[in-house]
């Protein structure tokens, strides 16, 4: 029996998501593509540090308890991961840097005291925080954990597997620029996906062909100020508390999206040595420099 | 700051840790190709010893069709029974061939699969060659799933033609088997699952052993079998996972008759402990029960009236005892290596339920595999 492609769109994690599934009928789509749409939901539930429930929110309102916080088997597994990043950026890629946007903010054309930076720097630092597996502990007040950058990507990553355990082999799914491609078309052929150009959301500047695996990117994408004629992203270095520059959009290719997400992250951080350094990973991939070039790297 | 290798070995390592990630660890990489190697040496005490090696290939050829192919290579050597006669104190005598039997078998097969879409068909054409036996086979089945994956359906049929000689003998002769098969596989719940399997087989044409003898009124004849023998099977399994323990428990159950009046009983148990670092070890037991078939005698004191003798002790009433081990460690995902140690002991007073047939020189052997599959 022929296989046809049904597409689901759903709102989630403050994006508009489509999942697309090659299914024998309608039914059988619709089944697994709401088991699949429920695990990123439940990960929301989780993870959003919007939602006063979830078991984010509830490590962050410990902050400054000497008792800390217990974890699930999963959320120590997203910890892990995020110590892991830490390690492997030396200290770039920082799950505690989220409290910068609280003196950062893009809609307004100003910049922070640096006073408010210095401030604000005090709370920032994963060697801050006690991680002991399954037990975590914020010790200064104000503290704040993010798993932006790691949760959307790893959302992406548990909503294609559901779909392969289901016996999808052939799909996608795009997380607002977060991908996983569960395999290709029935005959074959790869998907085809547009990036976007950071300065300029309308343009696509290359396309990827992809037929399984993570896709992300990281980038300005109009979240930026402009003072002065000098352009503030919106990616800020945790050590300094100042936007990186060099870089203005990095797209990594890997098994998994969530380390796509995370290397495109790094990248970025890392401003213009992220070049080399992108390269060093061995993974597909392309960037966009300030300058506007763009080189494109065994995509 | 630089990125080495490692970076991405570490982030791989703690991402497969993640839930979400983990279930699908497994069903990456749709274009492998595999290849298996297994050397095995098999020594039976005081007889044949045998040294085999066996190479796999399997590669897709795209998303619908993949290909299997393997390969066989085996060389014996060694003494083989070939007439028991009474003592003269009444004790069975194993009349031996001296170590003067040797031989090479080679043999290959190539399994064609076509995915479709609820099911898979798959025909496997195959050929063996030995100095004194030829066979050319082709098996076809169909499987299929239904209800979610839960439950599997198998069918499928083969076709064998034989050419029976014999090394110093000037023989020559014709046999065929045809043979069907079907199975069912029901996932019961997450941890456990049901199989059963029947098959239906038919073989004629010459079917006796061209080395076995058998002495009848103090005669030395040639084996001599009926030219017909229809087999029927029946297998159970039951597949049980305990997922605090990392292990799996396999049992099954195996029926075997046939119309020469043999049935036979098979019952095997393993155990897959799975360990840190992955390695996986695999103890396992199976016993053996079997009855005579009709035309069976250690030797014959009476000629039968239909001409059909045998003494050959693998057509007697017997039990035996298989014990086995299996060590295997993965590497990097892709390679995994191999151990298997067996060691087997036939027997007459292992048969169920007494009645057995003296066995005139109890079989004891070992066999040690090893082997090596890498995915690319």
């Amino acid at each position: 029996m022929a296989l046809r492609q049904y597409n689901f769109t759903f709102k989630a994690m403050a994006c508009q998501n489509q999942l697309s599934l090659y299914a024998k009928n309608k039914k059988v789509a619709k089944v697994i593509a709401d088991i699949a749409i429920s695990t990123v939901n439940k990960l929301e539930q989780n993870y959003s540090r919007y939602l006063p429930t979830s078991i984010l929110s509830q490590i962050n309102a410990t902050a400054g308890n000497a008792k800390g916080f217990t974890v699930d088997s999963e959320t120590a597994a997203l910890l892990d991961y995020a110590q892991t990043c830490y390690q492997q950026s030396d200290g770039l890629f920082d799950v505690t840097s989220g409290v910068l946007r609280n003196i950062w903010n893009f809609k307004q054309n100003r910049l922070p005291q640096q006073s408010q930076i210095d401030e604000t720097l005090k709370l920032i630092g994963w060697d801050r925080l006690n991680w002991q597996s399954p037990h975590i502990t914020l010790p200064i007040v104000g503290m704040e954990l993010d798993f932006g950058g790691i949760v959307k990507e790893y959302a992406a990553d548990s909503c294609a597997n559901l779909c392969r355990t289901q016996g999808i082999e052939h799909g996608m799914i795009n997380m607002g620029g977060d991908i996983h491609v569960i395999g290709p078309h029935p005959d074959g052929s790869a998907w085809t996906i547009g990036i976007q150009n950071p300065s300029n959301l309308d343009n696509i500047i290359t396309t990827v062909n992809l037929k399984y695996g993570g896709l992300a990117s990281s980038g300005d994408y109009q979240r930026f100020i402009i003072i002065d004629g000098q352009r503030y992203s919106h990616i800020l270095n945790p050590k300094t508390g100042w936007p990186v520059h060099g870089l203005r959009g990095v797209s990594v290719i890997a098994p998994h999206c969530l380390i796509a997400g995370s290397t495109s992250t790094i990248a970025m951080l890392n401003g213009e040595e992220g070049k080399q350094w992108l390269d060093e990973t061995g993974l597909p991939y392309l960037w966009i420099d300030d300058s506007g070039e763009l080189v494109v790297n065994a995509i | 700051m630089a990125a080495t290798k490692s970076y991405l070995q570490a982030l791989s390592k703690v991402a497969l840790a993640l839930p979400g990630i983990a279930i699908g660890a497994n069903t990456l990489g749709a274009d492998d190709v595999v290849l298996d190697y297994k050397h095995l040496y098999y020594k039976e005490k005081d007889l044949m010893q045998v040294s085999a090696n066996y190479l796999s290939l399997g590669a897709k050829i795209n998303d619908n069709n993949d290909l299997n192919l393997t390969l066989e290579y085996e060389s014996m050597s060694g003494a083989s029974p070939i007439f028991i006669t009474p003592g003269p104190d009444g004790t069975l005598t194993q009349v031996t061939s001296g170590a003067s039997i040797t031989d090479k078998r080679t043999a290959g097969s190539l399994r064609y699969s076509h995915y479709l879409s609820k099911g898979v068909i798959s025909i496997t054409p195959s050929v063996s060659s030995e100095n004194d036996y030829e066979s050319r086979a082709i098996t076809a089945e169909y499987q299929w799933d239904q209800n979610n994956k839960n439950t599997s359906f198998s069918i499928g049929s083969g076709y064998a033609q034989d050419t029976v000689g014999a090394t110093g003998q000037d023989l020559d002769e014709d046999r065929k088997g045809v043979s069907i098969f079907g199975g069912v596989t029901q996932v019961l719940d997450r941890q456990s699952l049901l199989q059963f399997n029947v098959s239906l087989a038919k073989e004629s044409g010459y079917l006796s052993d061209p080395y076995k003898l058998t002495l009848v009124e103090g005669s030395i004849i040639q084996d001599n079998r009926p030219d017909e023998r229809q087999q029927a099977v029946l297998l159970t399994r039951y597949i049980r996972y305990f997922g605090e323990a990392s292990g799996s428990m396999h049992l099954s159950y195996r029926f075997y008759h046939d119309d020469w009046s043999i049935n036979a009983h098979t019952l095997e148990a393993s155990w897959n402990q799975e360990l840190p670092q992955s390695w996986l070890l695999t103890p396992s037991l199976r016993y053996y029960s079997q009855e005579k078939a009709s035309f069976y005698e250690p030797f014959f004191t009476q000629a039968r009236a239909d001409g059909i003798h045998s003494s050959d002790y693998r057509l007697a009433s017997f039990g035996s005892i298989l014990a086995g081990f299996k060590a295997a460690k993965t590497f990097n995902k892709n390679t995994n290596i191999n151990l298997n140690v067996e060691y087997y002991e036939r027997n007459g007073e292992l048969k169920l339920g007494g009645d057995y047939s003296v066995d005139p020189e109890p079989l004891k052997s070992y066999a040690i595999t090893f082997g090596i599959k890498h995915t690319f």
